[in-house]
């Protein structure tokens, strides 16, 4: 049987330490941290160059981090789409102590859709920090994987992020604005088992 | 008779009077404490703790009289090869002594982390042994300087 262990935490980096997989405790409640990156490339037009003429695009990106307080098994979705290039990066970690081992299951799930014309670097990827844990697939990739993360008495890190990219060809005609569309759509969970 | 009855009285007023002297002095000694727990809680290390302790056990043995600071023959020792009657010392409420100096700890002494006697609690998140999220609760004076 093991002993009880004293909390620790915020860790090193400021982040907060849950108690293994026990998401019911108010007054130690179950966080992580929730990434969510979305990049898109709009195709505006053309723009005269010393080689003539060269499309010419706009980049917008979201960048958000935030702490997530979870009362039980929960997944992150989000969806985007653009008429260039659409990058989807989803994520989450969370660092835990643990007085015995426990398993947890990720599953994840993206896809991407778009044309006329598909760039050949668009790609699907799976990754969490744990060895063989990734895998890349195009134009779809699903799957799970079942993680023990063992007893800690300090604080220890679990990750894991689906990044879906997508990006089309520009159109013949690079001074229109391409009428085609790249969307790109991820979903992670976790089940605490 | 009547001397008896005169014995009686004279009794009865010295009993009287004792139980007075009792509540008074249990009385001091509440207020002592009172204060002595007032004083660890504004503490902020550990030698003002220890220098509040010492403070107040003083000011208690003050209240009970020389019987209580060692001052009479209650608890003494009788050497039968030499025919003394010896009073042994005060316990040791330093740190600093040697150890041929150290007595028996008392209550409410020299260590920071001694909680007999202290009613000061303090509660801590724990993991438990089936990996649920509890509280430990401890008594003492709580987080030390060192």
């Amino acid at each position: 049987m093991p002993n009880a262990i004293l909390r620790a935490g915020p860790d090193t980096q400021g982040r907060p330490v849950s108690c293994a997989n026990d998401t019911s405790s108010s007054a130690w409640p179950w966080q992580y941290i929730k990434l969510v990156n979305i990049s898109k490339v709009t195709h505006t037009g053309c723009e005269d160059s010393p080689i003539g003429n060269i499309p010419t695009t706009k980049h917008s990106d979201s960048n958000d981090s935030n702490v997530e307080t979870a009362t039980g098994n929960f997944s992150i979705s989000r969806s985007a789409t653009s008429n260039h290039g659409t990058t989807i990066d989803i994520g989450f970690e969370f660092v835990y102590q643990a007085t015995q081992s426990f398993d947890i299951k990720i599953t994840y799930n993206g896809s991407a859709s778009g044309g006329p014309d598909i760039d050949s670097s668009s790609n699907i990827r799976f990754v969490d920090n744990k060895a063989g844990g990734s895998a890349s697939g195009f134009p779809s990739l699903s799957g799970s994987i079942t993680r023990t993360l063992p007893a800690s008495v300090v604080p220890a890190l679990y990750s894991a992020a689906l990044s879906v990219g997508i990006g089309i060809e520009f159109p013949d005609d690079i001074c229109t604005p391409s009428s085609g569309s790249a969307n790109a759509s991820a979903t992670l969970g976790i089940e605490f088992l | 008779m009547a001397k008896y009855e005169e014995s009686q009285e004279v009794e009865n007023e010295r009993s009287k009077n004792r139980q007075r002297a009792t509540r008074e002095r249990r009385a001091e000694e509440k207020e002592i404490k009172k204060q002595r727990r007032e004083a660890l809680n504004q503490a902020t290390s550990t030698k003002e703790r220890r220098e509040i302790k010492r403070a107040a056990e003083e000011a208690t043995l003050s209240t009970r009289g020389p019987s209580s600071a060692g001052g009479s023959d209650k608890g003494g020792i009788y050497d039968i090869s030499t025919n003394n009657y010896s009073q042994p010392q005060r316990n040791q409420l330093g740190q600093d002594s040697s150890i041929e100096d150290a007595g028996i700890d008392t209550l409410g002494g020299s260590s920071a982390a001694d909680s007999v006697g202290d009613t000061n609690t303090f509660t801590l998140d724990i993991v438990k042994d089936d990996n649920t999220a509890g509280t430990a609760t401890f008594n003492g004076p709580g987080v030390n300087d060192d």
